[in-house]
């Protein structure tokens, strides 16, 4: 079985989702809160969803035991218990209506249409491409170049190999400098 | 197990839903249980019947052919089809689908006929909602 409060917000949410949002206000001040609407076409509008839905007697019977709350001897007299519970069962599936609107307009759809940079905490992270230079017989002059810097590294590095050997680089480099680089850049495809 | 020595049983302990139960020629096997009786279904899901769990208590299948009984044409309209056999010990009744095993989806009014008879209601095989517990009927 499905739930019934479920199923009962689904067919609220069914029948009002062509109402505008100025008149769902005054038909749940109306309905929710007891406010009556001084917009005819609102009191019509009840009238047709009570008429729809066999739920006039309820209605009826509900807001005259409403109106005697106060009154222990004849509290909740008048509506049987599957009466108040489904127009107490409206009430809050009229203000789920409401919410589910309020959410609608504050929270956009993401429209994904290519792909984009991602963005993290307002900064654009580009991927970083990193290559390494070198002159030959000139360790010293190794550079490892970053879309943005350079950065001069020492012999220690590759140390008579070529830059573009796969090498154990942690173990040969002792300079904290030059580990801390090679540590980072590492997380990159050198 | 014939229907006869079901009747005859001094009481009927739970054992009696693991067997099948021959009534007018056809096997009903056990199909639910409520407060008071359970309920066997034929093959094809067309009919239940329904037996006192305690038969030393209320007669809840004699209260229920009563109201059915004294039911007008459109009240009955809304109940599943219901007789008494076997000299007032059995309840025999159209099939319907209870909403509970169901997931067909109920409007307004279906949801309010549902809770005013306990959800002791059921789709028959017209596709109409209708209360089978009529003990229940239009109670709450």
């Amino acid at each position: 079985m499905k739930d019934l409060l479920q199923s009962l917000q689904k067919q609220i949410f069914d029948y009002f989702k062509d109402t505008d949002d100025k008149t769902l206000v005054e038909i749940i001040d109306a309905f929710v809160y007891n406010s009556p609407s001084n917009r005819s076409d609102v009191g019509i509008i009840i009238d047709k969803f009570l008429k729809d839905n066999d739920l006039v007697q309820a209605f009826i019977n509900y807001n005259i035991d409403l109106k005697n709350i106060d009154n222990k001897n004849v509290f909740f007299n008048k509506c049987s218990l599957s009466e108040r519970e489904m127009i107490e069962n409206i009430r809050i599936s009229f203000l789920s209506l409401a919410f589910n609107r309020l959410r609608q307009s504050v929270v956009k759809p993401i429209v994904s249409k290519s792909r984009k940079p991602r963005v993290v905490k307002d900064k654009l992270v580009e991927p970083i491409k990193v290559k390494m230079t070198y002159k030959d017989d000139d360790s010293s002059d190794v550079h490892i170049v970053s879309d943005n810097e350079d950065y001069t590294i020492c012999g220690n590095l590759i140390e008579g190999e070529f830059a573009d050997s796969e090498l154990n680089v942690k173990s040969k480099v002792t300079c904290v400098h030059c580990l801390n680089l090679v540590n980072k850049c590492k997380k990159y495809k050198v | 197990m014939k229907i006869e020595q079901v009747v005859n049983l001094e009481r009927n302990n739970s054992s009696i839903i693991d067997h099948p139960i021959f009534y007018k020629g056809e096997a009903y096997t056990f199909f639910d249980q409520g407060l008071t009786r359970y309920v066997f279904a034929n093959e094809d899901k067309s009919k239940v019947i329904k037996i006192l769990i305690e038969k030393d208590s209320f007669d809840f299948n004699l209260e229920e052919i009563e109201i059915y009984e004294n039911a007008s044409e459109e009240v009955k309209s809304k109940m599943a089809h219901t007789q008494l056999t076997y000299n007032g010990t059995i309840v025999e009744q159209e099939f319907c689908n209870p909403i509970k095993f169901d997931d067909r989806d109920l409007s307004i009014s279906q949801m309010m006929f549902a809770r005013k008879c306990r959800e002791e209601v059921g789709w028959n095989k017209d596709g109409k909602l209708v209360c089978f517990d009529l003990n229940e009927f239009m109670k709450y």
